[in-house]
């Protein structure tokens, strides 16, 4: 092929393609690198995921925690289960889910005591995470409450 | 000159196509001329860029498309299935490349969505090195950015 592709078409190509070829193909030139590192790429490919209706079946994410030896395990159910790497160990005793939105998930290992907390947003896709900044507020500041947390 | 109902439409190349107007407005960008300006329709309609040879494959696709959209009953949507798989089969790099611009360019949505999704099957599993080959791209990273950036994904790799 020629070495011009308008780069309209390029998206719509790139958009059919699964997280992990589009993470090998970063490292095909500079305009591949920023086109699908863009915000705008990010969003456009994540609205043609959602309507492919192929992708419309139900997918289900669910922890495990083991006592003994003490490990967490995340497991995917889409059609069959299947095993998520999960590179979190919590200092308490587990993470919680408390919600997941375009495939984000944000863990939680303490809502409840006043022990250090850590909050992640979870991307499994990508094996990328951030530690949330934790809040301020906590039963000891302001006396009995009640706390919860939503992601959303 | 093409009777009414009908339009010429020109190659670069000079070649000169014949085709039903319903087959023609399958095009977006040939409908807006057609509906913008009536003198269209009676004269010849140059297709800059596009030769021949893909003018043709363009004009096959359309034609199969257009009748379809017009009777379900003559053509299901399973023949219509078909006919498009074998249609983007047959094709070779170079003309999937001519085709891809040429729908682009006379906004052949239908065609366009085929042909992005042949392309994106084709690459899939492929390696960074072959999709340069392929598109004839020149790697413009020093190994540097390219250690890099494996470093950042090293999950895809």
């Amino acid at each position: 092929m020629s070495d011009y592709i308008p780069e309209e078409v390029l998206i719509n190509i790139l958009q059919r393609l699964p997280v992990k070829p589009l993470g090998q193909f970063t490292a095909v030139c500079k305009s591949w690198y920023s086109l699908i590192t863009s915000p705008h790429f990010i969003s456009t490919h994540l609205n043609h995921q959602t309507l492919n209706l192929q992708n419309q079946q139900t997918r289900i994410i669910f922890g495990q925690y083991n006592e003994s030896p003490r490990k967490e395990h995340v497991f995917l159910y889409d059609k069959e289960f299947s095993k998520i790497e999960f590179p979190f160990s919590s200092t308490n005793k587990c993470y919680y889910m408390t919600g997941s939105i375009n495939g984000l998930i944000c863990l939680c290992d303490n809502l409840l005591s006043d022990d250090p907390i850590s909050i992640i947003l979870w991307n499994p896709s990508i094996k990328k995470s951030v530690f949330v900044p934790t809040p301020n507020v906590r039963f000891s500041s302001v006396g009995e409450c009640s706390q919860s947390l939503a992601f959303g | 000159m093409a009777s009414k109902g009908n339009l010429t439409l020109k190659s670069c190349n000079g070649k000169e196509f014949i085709v039903e107007e319903k087959v023609a407005v399958m095009s977006t960008t040939i409908k807006n001329m057609v509906d913008v300006d009536d003198s269209f329709a009676q004269g010849v309609i140059p297709i800059i860029g596009v030769d021949g040879k893909i003018l043709a494959k363009l004009i096959e696709y359309c034609k199969e498309h257009a009748e379809a959209d017009e009777d379900e009953e003559v053509k299901s949507e399973e023949y219509l299935k078909k006919f498009d798989e074998k249609f983007v089969d047959e094709l070779n790099l170079n003309d999937l490349y001519d085709l891809l611009k040429a729908s682009n360019y006379l906004e052949i949505t239908k065609l366009l969505n085929l042909l992005c999704q042949k392309v994106a099957s084709m690459i899939k599993g492929k390696k960074p090195e072959e999709i340069r080959r392929i598109f004839n791209i020149k790697n413009d990273f020093t190994p540097e950015e390219e250690e890099e950036i494996n470093r950042q994904n090293p999950w895809a790799f």
